[in-house]
């Protein structure tokens, strides 16, 4: 578990996303035999340069391992799980490309209404696309309309 | 801080119109649904041209729409004059099923703040057009089938302003001589499908149409100046380079052997 936190100290985005058992990528990868990746960058871990650089493609090929676990559950009969991944999907995202995150909530948002029929996820699927455009807002410092300040408690 | 003793990134926690902007959502996605029942319509009473001037007028429309609260959703105008210029099919009315929409921004003076500004307005444009539900998204970079067929989205292929292309990030947000300036022969020679897209599929979709005015003053000022002493005018120039490619690409190919080869090179 302390090699875990390690990693997501260093890649935080490698435990954002759980399954629907609650497994993080690094479960994963530990599961399938990244020990080895873990050490590298254990070894990496405080240096900077050409060795963190490499530790780190080492992790992001585990993060490849996990994109295939999740196009298995995209691929998966239970309705309900593959609304959730693409709604978990657009999480990830969410702050490094916010349009990316726009597409799969709107997969998330048109699988519910229109192919399953589950108005509890579609209902989640639309609070995030609208928080999103607030978020672009916040993202550029610029203010929308419609938006009331409040004052900073200044102490 | 946006306004003294005032902080954004609290006061976005309280937005009291999701509501409004769900049912806004939820309304263009109907508009998209009755253009598409309208064009089986069109398409068994009117012929192929007509449907399209037809479906590039309904598209326009929405497009417009879609800008004009855009625009409206931001506390503050713009801080310049701009105007919104759509290309490609829209423009020329030569809109297809798919649908695909590309544009460009004009403005009247081009700073950080402007570009900035813009930058933001054309994510949200791109947000709301996602939220049409009719842009793909290739789960896993296309390893899982996308739940969402094509149709009426962004043209990533095409102009759209700050998209990615292959000499580099496409700005297309500027003023209007300096987006002229891409009729040069230096910018021809690099990327003649956008000079030409820029010159001759490019209309006005909505803000000052003076910007558009100028735009196509200075366009013209380029495509009509002569080359050197010949009497030849650079558009005129241009147009034989254009069918000389043309006809070179799509040159007949005789072979001994019919069967070999294909008769036509066809372009891929």
């Amino acid at each position: 578990m302390a090699q875990v936190e390690e990693l997501a100290s260093k890649v935080p985005r490698l435990l954002r996303v759980r399954d629907v058992d609650g497994r993080t990528p690094l479960d994963y990868a530990i599961e399938f035999g990244a020990e080895d990746t873990i050490a590298k960058y254990k070894e990496a871990g405080g240096k900077t340069g050409a060795e963190l650089a490499e530790a780190h493609e080492h992790v992001e090929a585990e993060a490849a391992k996990f994109d295939d676990f999740l196009s298995l559950a995209v691929q998966s009969n239970e309705e309900r799980e593959q609304v959730a991944i693409l709604l978990k999907l657009g999480e990830l995202y969410q702050e490094s490309d916010p349009l990316l995150a726009a597409k799969l909530y709107n997969c998330a948002s048109f699988m519910a209404k229109n192919m399953f029929k589950l108005p509890e996820e579609q209902t989640q699927a639309n609070g995030k696309l609208i928080e999103l455009e607030a978020h672009l807002f916040a993202h550029y410092g610029i203010q929308a309309a419609n938006v009331r300040l409040c004052r900073l408690d200044r102490e | 801080m946006i306004d003294d003793g005032y902080s954004f990134i609290d006061s976005i926690s309280v937005q009291l119109d999701s509501a409004k902007k769900h049912e806004r959502i939820t309304r263009h996605q109907q508009e998209v649904r009755d253009i598409r029942s309208g064009l089986a319509t069109q398409m068994a009473k009117s012929g192929m041209r007509e449907v399209q001037q037809w479906l590039a007028q309904k598209v326009e429309t929405l497009f417009h729409k879609l800008v004009d609260e855009v625009i409206k959703s931001f506390a503050k105008p713009p801080p310049c004059a701009y105007a919104f210029v759509s290309l490609g099919d829209l423009a020329t009315k030569e809109c297809g099923p798919s649908m695909k929409l590309s544009f460009m921004v004009l403005v009247d003076k081009c700073s950080h703040e402007v570009l900035e500004y813009f930058r933001l307005a054309v994510e949200l444009l791109h947000l709301r057009v996602i939220n049409l539900h009719e842009t793909e998204c290739k789960v896993l970079n296309g390893r899982s089938r996308s739940p969402i067929e094509s149709g009426l989205s962004f043209d990533y292929t095409g102009e759209i302003p700050f998209r990615a292309g292959r000499f580099g990030a496409m700005r297309l947000v500027d003023t209007p001589e300096r987006l002229a300036r891409l009729q040069e022969p230096i910018y021809f020679d690099r990327d003649a499908a956008l000079s030409f897209t820029l010159a001759d599929s490019a209309r006005y979709l909505y803000g000052q149409k003076a910007l558009f005015d100028a735009y196509r003053i200075e366009v013209n000022k380029i495509l009509d100046r002569q080359r050197g002493t010949s009497s030849v005018r650079l558009r005129q120039a241009r147009a034989v380079q254009f069918l000389r490619s043309e006809a070179h690409a799509w040159r007949p190919k005789y072979n001994k052997e019919p069967n070999d080869e294909k008769y036509v090179c066809i372009r891929v």
